[in-house]
């Protein structure tokens, strides 16, 4: 009891606190009393003190605990004032309510505590080494002339729609690279985890657009960084990122 | 013999492998899988620098956090902080109360939980297990295999005072259970959105969900 005659220079900081659940527990516990007992004790009025330094907090926190000094004040007005019939009947008591959420808080902070001392982040793995497993099972839900075929009647749907061959006036350079292309590939899978083919396309894609993306998609196969499969003939090419698959 | 077998597949896989994989390619009981892992870890165990793990059904080789300073030393692997107390706190709940939802932990802790929340799905070390079936379908979360990892668990059940803490939370679970924020004095809320009936008589009408 001999804390509430201190000055606040004496106080634990408001801002150590995880949150009022905490400062209730930590000012139970300095009383030396139950749970139960929180409310025929000083440790309300205690906790309504350390809302002096309410200011000091950022304006979240600061809403949180006085949320709960609202409902201590509920529950002590209520205490003092004649009981009024239930209004809602099936609604928990304030007071047991709050002496619940106290045990359950200090339940898990006790657990929180055990698992710290079994904590560790002094272990290290060993990332799997990815040319152990075969390529065969890459391709195992589909053939590599299956890729060919349907990249072949991608360039053909591409030949329909081509607009730079038509009158060839200059020769651009080529503006994508394979590594470009593997690039996008790779982040537009890290963000879908699985995409169709096609999707890698726009439809006025040139050819040489086609053919590096296509390239791009060879090179991922072999580096192990995706699957493919596809459900029917010459149906629509899923690829998929695999498990542990690094994005660089 | 077969724990030399696994020796190999630990040594190669690097990642953690399962023992119902092993058990189901070699042509061997699970058992005997897990004993041959036993002695595995008896040779790898103590001051050896490698040591077997077991969690969630499985197994990997892991470096003897005793030498981890050296390792650092050496090789500079990246090196996981460890949690902070706010972190410990929605860990443990989640651990012992999962499935569970955002809102039912911060009921539990009386703060603002989603920056933890973040932080330790981040890091894996919790992870969206489904939704909730009430109002918004909130999110559920449970705890990962990294969770084990760190906290040196085999499974959940190793949790400290598991069986005693589940009583508990069984003595403290609220008295009204439906926690409904929108619920006006029992009213329950129906499960499929109904038509209003303004709207009973229109033709395309698509219901959301």
């Amino acid at each position: 009891m001999e804390n509430a005659a201190l000055g606040k220079n004496y106080r634990v900081h408001l801002s150590s606190f995880e949150g009022p659940l905490d400062l209730l527990l930590y000012l139970i516990k300095e009383a030396k009393i139950d749970i139960k007992d929180i409310f025929v004790s000083e440790v309300t009025e205690q906790y309504l003190k350390y809302m002096e330094d309410i200011g000091d907090l950022d304006m979240e926190k600061a809403s949180e605990f006085l949320e709960i000094a609202a409902t201590l004040l509920e529950i002590k007005s209520n205490s003092l004032l004649p009981k009024l019939e239930e209004v809602f009947p099936e609604q928990e008591d304030p007071a047991q309510k709050m002496i619940r959420q106290l045990e359950e808080y200090r339940l898990f902070k006790e657990l929180s505590e055990k698992l710290k001392g079994l904590e560790t982040v002094d272990r290290y793995y060993r990332a799997p080494d990815n040319s152990a497993f075969a390529p065969k099972v890459v391709l195992k839900d589909m053939r590599l002339e299956d890729l060919l075929d349907a990249f072949s009647r991608l360039l053909a749907r591409g030949e329909v729609k081509r607009r730079d061959i038509e009158e060839p006036k200059e020769i651009y350079k080529d503006p994508f690279t394979v590594d470009e292309k593997i690039e996008l590939i790779k982040s537009r899978l890290a963000e879908r985890r699985t995409m169709s083919f096609f999707e890698l396309f726009e439809q006025d894609a040139t050819r040489s657009e086609l053919i590096t993306t296509f390239q791009a998609l060879l090179e991922l196969i072999k580096e192990q960084f995706l699957t493919v499969s596809q459900k029917a003939t010459y149906g629509d090419i899923i690829l998929t990122i695999r498990e542990g698959a690094l994005i660089a | 013999m077969l724990e030399n077998v696994i020796e190999a597949l630990l040594f190669l896989a690097g990642d953690a492998v399962e023992v119902k994989d092993i058990a189901e390619n070699l042509g061997v009981s699970q058992k005997e899988v897990l004993e041959a892992a036993e002695k595995l870890k008896q040779k790898y165990g103590g001051a050896s620098g490698i040591h077997v793990i077991s969690f969630n059904g499985k197994l990997q080789f892991s470096s003897n956090p005793d030498y981890a300073p050296q390792i650092e030393a050496v090789l500079s692997p990246i090196k996981e902080r460890e949690l902070s107390r706010a972190m410990l706190e929605v860990a443990a709940i989640v651990a012992y109360k999962q499935p569970i939802t955002r809102l039912e932990i911060e009921d539990i802790r009386g703060v603002n939980s989603e920056y933890a929340i973040m932080m330790l799905s981040r890091h894996n070390l919790i992870q969206v297990v489904g939704r909730k079936d009430t109002v918004g379908k909130p999110l559920l979360y449970g705890t990962t295999d990294e969770f084990l990892k760190r906290f040196q668990l085999s499974s959940l059940d190793e949790l400290p005072d598991f069986d005693e803490v589940m009583e508990r939370i069984k003595v403290l679970a609220p008295k009204d259970q439906t926690r409904d924020l929108f619920a006006r004095g029992g009213q329950q809320i129906p499960e499929k959105e109904e038509i209003p009936d303004f709207l009973k008589d229109e033709e395309n009408i698509e219901m959301i969900n």
